[in-house]
This record gives C-alpha cells, sequence and structure tokens, in this order.
C-alpha cells in the first residue's frame, strides 16, 4: 500500500470506516484473534469435544482413556507432519501413508529375514523415505508436475513395490530385534500411561514447530507456499525450497514407520490403508489451508488428536461405525468453512 | 465385535459377524446389518447364558485397525471376556491391546481364515481359535463347475440344506472344546494358505 492509497480518499474512508465497523462487532473481533492464532479454533474444538464425551459417557475422561487416544493419534499425526510441510508449500501428498508402510517392510525384512543390524535396517528404512521424497520432489520441481498427480501416480508406485517386496507377508514383532519395536514400549509418568511412539512423535512436533518458525528455510516454506512467483522475486530458490520440503517430509515418514511398527508389533503391508488421507483430514481440521501459505504445525496435532478423540468419543457413546465416518466428514467441511470466514479478515 | 469397514458395507462382514452370533445362539435381527442385535439378552449355544455386547468396531482387517478397535471396547468395558475378529491380522492388532492391558490370559480372541501366519498365532496363543477356509479348494471346485456348465450346462447344486455349495470350513485350535468338532494346529498347518 502507498501512503496516498491509504491517506487520500476514497478509499482511505472505506478503509477506516470498514475498520470502525470491525472493531464495533464482537464477532468480527474474535476473527481478528483466530486469524492471528491459526492453532487456536482447533484447540477450541477440541476443548469443547473433550467436554462433550466426557458428558456423554464417563469413562472418557478416564486417564488410561485418554493416553490410548494419544498413542491411537501418534502414527498418523507423525505422517500429518509431513503433509503439514508440504501442504504450507501449497502441494498436497497422497503417498505418505504408502512411504510410510514400504519403509516399515524395508526396515523389518531387513532385521529379520537378512539379519541386518537393528540401526541399520532403521537406516535403510530412513533412506526408503528420503529416496521417496526425492522422487516426489524431483518431479514436482523438475517436470513441474501438479503435487496431486504426481504423489496420486507414486502412491500406486509406493503401494506395488511393498507387495513386490514383501510378498505381502506381515513380518512379526516378536520375530524383530527390541530396538525396532522400542517405540510400542510404553512408561508411567504419574498415573499416565505413555508410549514412546507419542513421545517421538511430540519431539517431532517440537523440532519442526522451531524449524517452521524461527529459521529462514521456515520462512521459506511459508513465502513458497503463499505466492511462488514473489517468492522467487524476493531471491528465493524455490525449486530447492521444494525438493527440501518433499526430503524432510520423507525423513518424518520414516520415523512415522518406525512408529507404526512399534504400535503394531509387527510390520503388514495390510496396514494403514486410511493414513494417507486420514493425514490430510489432520492438517485440515487444524487449519492449515490447502491453498498453502498459512497454517501451524501445532493445530495439526489439534487435528489429528480431535479426529481420535471423535472416534473414540463417539464409540464411546455407542455410535454406530458408520456413524463416526460421517461425523469425521462433517468436521471436515466446517473446519474448512470456518477457515473460508477467518481467512476473510482484512490483514 | 471387530468387524472390518467403517466405509463400506460388503458381504464378507455382515456374513462373518452374524455367523458368529448365530453359532452363540444371538438373534442377529437384520442378517445383513452389523450392530443391529439386542446388545444384552440370553444366548442358547453351548450351556446357554446371558451375553452382553460391548460393541462393533471397524479395523479394516489389519493390526492397526484391530489394536486402536481392541483399546476403544476395553475403555468402553474392561470386562470383556470374548472378542470375535473378522480376520486374523485384526486378531493380532487386538492381541497387541489386549496384552498392554495385561488381559491377554483372560481374553478369548476368535478370528476367520485359517492362513498360515493365522494358524501360527493359534499355536502360539495370540487367537484363541479360528475358522479355516480352503481358498484352493474353492478354486479347483469352481473350475470344475465351470468346465461342467461349459460341457454339459450343469449348474451345481447347493450343498444339502444350505443356500450355497459349501467347500469346507474347519475350526483350528488346540484346546478343543467339548461337543465342538475341531483340529489342531498342526493338522491345520499342513492344509493352510500363504505358506
Amino acid at each position: 500500500m502507498t501512503q496516498q492509497q491509504t491517506a487520500g480518499p476514497p478509499t482511505g474512508v472505506a478503509d477506516l470506516a470498514e475498520e470502525f465497523l470491525d472493531r464495533q462487532t464482537p464477532l468480527s473481533r474474535i476473527r481478528n484473534i483466530l486469524h492471528r492464532y491459526p492453532a487456536l479454533s482447533p484447540a477450541i474444538v477440541l476443548l469443547v469435544s473433550v467436554i462433550v464425551f466426557g458428558l456423554l459417557n464417563d469413562r472418557f475422561l478416564r486417564v488410561e482413556n485418554l493416553s490410548l487416544i494419544t498413542q491411537q493419534v501418534a502414527v498418523v499425526g507423525t505422517l500429518a507432519i509431513a503433509q503439514t510441510l508440504i501442504i504450507l508449500t501449497a502441494g498436497i501428498d497422497l503417498s505418505v501413508g504408502a512411504v510410510m508402510i514400504l519403509s516399515s517392510m524395508v526396515v523389518a525384512q531387513l532385521a529379520v529375514n537378512n539379519g541386518v543390524p537393528a540401526p541399520l535396517a532403521l537406516l535403510a528404512g530412513l533412506l526408503v523415505g528420503l529416496g521417496a521424497g526425492a522422487l516426489n520432489g524431483f518431479l514436482v520441481t523438475r517436470f513441474r508436475l501438479p503435487p496431486f498427480i504426481v504423489t496420486l501416480g507414486t502412491l500406486n508406485i509406493f503401494i506395488a513395490l511393498t507387495l513386490l517386496y514383501s510378498n505381502g507377508a506381515t513380518v512379526r514383532g516378536s520375530a524383530m530385534p527390541g530396538m525396532l519395536t522400542w517405540t510400542g514400549s510404553t512408561f508411567l509418568l504419574g498415573p499416565v500411561r505413555i508410549s514412546t511412539g507419542v513421545v517421538l512423535m511430540l519431539l517431532l512436533y517440537i523440532a519442526v514447530a522451531f524449524i517452521l518458525g524461527k529459521t529462514a528455510w521456515g520462512r521459506h516454506v511459508y513465502a513458497v507456499g503463499d505466492d511462488k512467483e514473489a517468492a522467487r522475486l524476493a531471491g528465493i530458490a524455490v525449486n530447492r525450497v521444494l525438493m527440501s520440503v518433499y526430503l524432510a517430509a520423507g525423513a518424518v515418514l520414516a520415523v512415522g514407520a518406525w512408529i507404526q511398527i512399534g504400535r503394531t508389533n509387527a510390520a503388514s503391508p495390510n496396514t494403514g490403508v486410511d493414513l494417507n488421507l486420514d493425514s490430510i483430514t489432520a492438517v485440515v481440521i487444524g487449519g492449515t489451508s490447502l491453498f498453502g501459505g498459512r497454517g501451524s504445525i501445532w493445530g495439526t496435532l489439534l487435528g489429528a488428536l480431535i479426529v481420535g478423540v471423535f472416534r473414540n468419543g463417539l464409540s464411546l457413546a455407542g455410535l454406530d461405525v458408520l456413524y463416526q465416518t460421517l461425523a469425521v466428514g462433517i468436521l471436515i467441511i466446517l473446519a474448512v468453512s470456518i477457515d473460508q470466514w477467518i481467512r476473510k479478515v482484512k490483514s | 465385535m471387530l468387524d472390518l469397514f467403517d466405509d463400506k458395507v460388503v458381504s464378507v462382514d455382515y456374513n462373518r459377524d452374524q455367523g458368529f452370533l448365530t453359532g452363540l445362539g444371538i438373534d442377529t435381527a437384520d442378517k445383513k446389518k452389523n450392530g443391529d442385535e439386542a446388545k444384552t439378552g440370553k444366548y442358547t449355544g453351548g450351556k446357554g447364558g446371558d451375553y452382553e455386547i460391548v460393541g462393533s468396531q471397524a479395523t479394516q482387517g489389519a493390526e492397526d485397525g484391530g489394536r486402536t478397535a481392541m483399546e476403544t471396547l476395553l475403555s468402553k468395558n474392561p470386562n470383556i471376556n470374548v472378542v470375535y475378529t473378522i480376520n486374523e491380522p485384526a486378531a493380532a492388532g487386538a492381541y497387541e491391546a489386549l496384552k498392554s492391558a495385561g488381559k491377554e490370559k483372560d481374553v478369548l480372541v476368535v478370528s476367520i481364515d485359517g492362513g498360515c501366519a493365522g494358524v501360527n498365532n493359534v499355536k502360539s496363543g495370540v487367537i484363541g481359535a479360528t475358522a479355516q477356509q480352503y481358498p484352493v479348494k474353492m478354486a479347483e471346485l469352481g473350475v470344475k463347475a465351470i468346465v461342467e456348465i461349459a460341457k454339459t450346462g450343469k449348474k451345481p447344486a447347493n450343498s444339502e440344506g444350505l443356500d450355497f455349495f459349501n467347500t469346507g470350513v474347519a475350526l483350528v485350535t488346540d484346546k478343543a472344546a467339548d461337543g465342538v468338532t475341531s483340529i489342531t494346529t498342526a493338522e491345520a498347518s499342513q492344509m493352510c494358505w500363504g505358506k
């Protein structure tokens, strides 16, 4: 905005009037606050749903049950970190679940069938994640294909590779070295039972929140997602940022694979069928915009928890499973509508 | 009741679920709908008695879904003693949830399929009993029936007293119950699929 525009009539008057009106209605004040803190609206939804489900069934608020919910969202919560990074760049990744499962099968098979030591097997899993990220990133940046199409293609590729590699067979946790299933172990913190996988997920959230908020790279991710051309003109190497985002996402997915092995005490090509879309659900309910450039990683964690709380709470309230799916659908529509409403705010 | 899907309704899902309940002597109401049976009442199978169904959850037929479903039902009612599972991966997931809650010794998990991995899980005590099916035999008989139709036009007849052709099923367990025909895991692993 130039000074002339803000000072001179008629725009200046209109702006002032609107600002004046904005201050008048409590609704728009709420909207301004929600706009400034994108994680606030999912936080409110989570709080309200926890209270409501607690009233519906007194077993819901038991510490054991709340601890179970965190364990149930550990894998999707981790995948949603990768998904958030990519959606922040105005992309989308339909292959996150497939990459995670491929990585988990490689880790488990190398350790159990090929006798590779556990740390090296996990390293190989990390390489699988990075390789998958590199493939997605390469296709997005070099061939300029839309991420939706790229990852729709690689989704099928990774599923096929998983089945070809594993022959469809499950590797049982009892055959694995303890390090692989370590993420499924639990410890007591006061009265709360916490699984190592959940701790690992939270550490990832803290790390990514720090990187996104406090580093130049984090700023670049938001800038590229907000407006690619403007970012390029500002001197940001857009393709390099995009590539690094897909690589980072791949690394996160490899950690997700480790958490998944611990949780199911197995590596199975049948698991995680819904995780590709569930991770997007968590990101969207968490308030991150599918158009890129706006959102918060903590919102994603809240989004994953909201879905977990809804599924658990509705089950405890005795609702049929088909209605749980219905509820999640309504939740998504509501979340996006609220996001649209908030985005109308004048910045 | 650990069922299959929460995003589609398929016959294998309700046929197995309702078949299990029918075997226990529980009225299933609509035979093509899971979870619409009375939640409490009397069952007539075996010695009979009172039953309470804690709930039905979807597992997607996989380990992770099985575990989440079992955890949720245990939250609802920690005194569950019998768990029906749609297939053996879901059963393995349910077992992890039971183990984590320290209840794996007190709860009987039953399943369907009889794949080699599943039979191994019966052997190691993860699953109490599983109903073994024979897909190779199904395929063999299916092709034979097609050849028969092509040659003579004669369609296969339903098995006596059934509205389908029975290709056979056997209950696999190492803890045989009185009055229930079953085979051991050693016998079952001779004819299991997916070796």
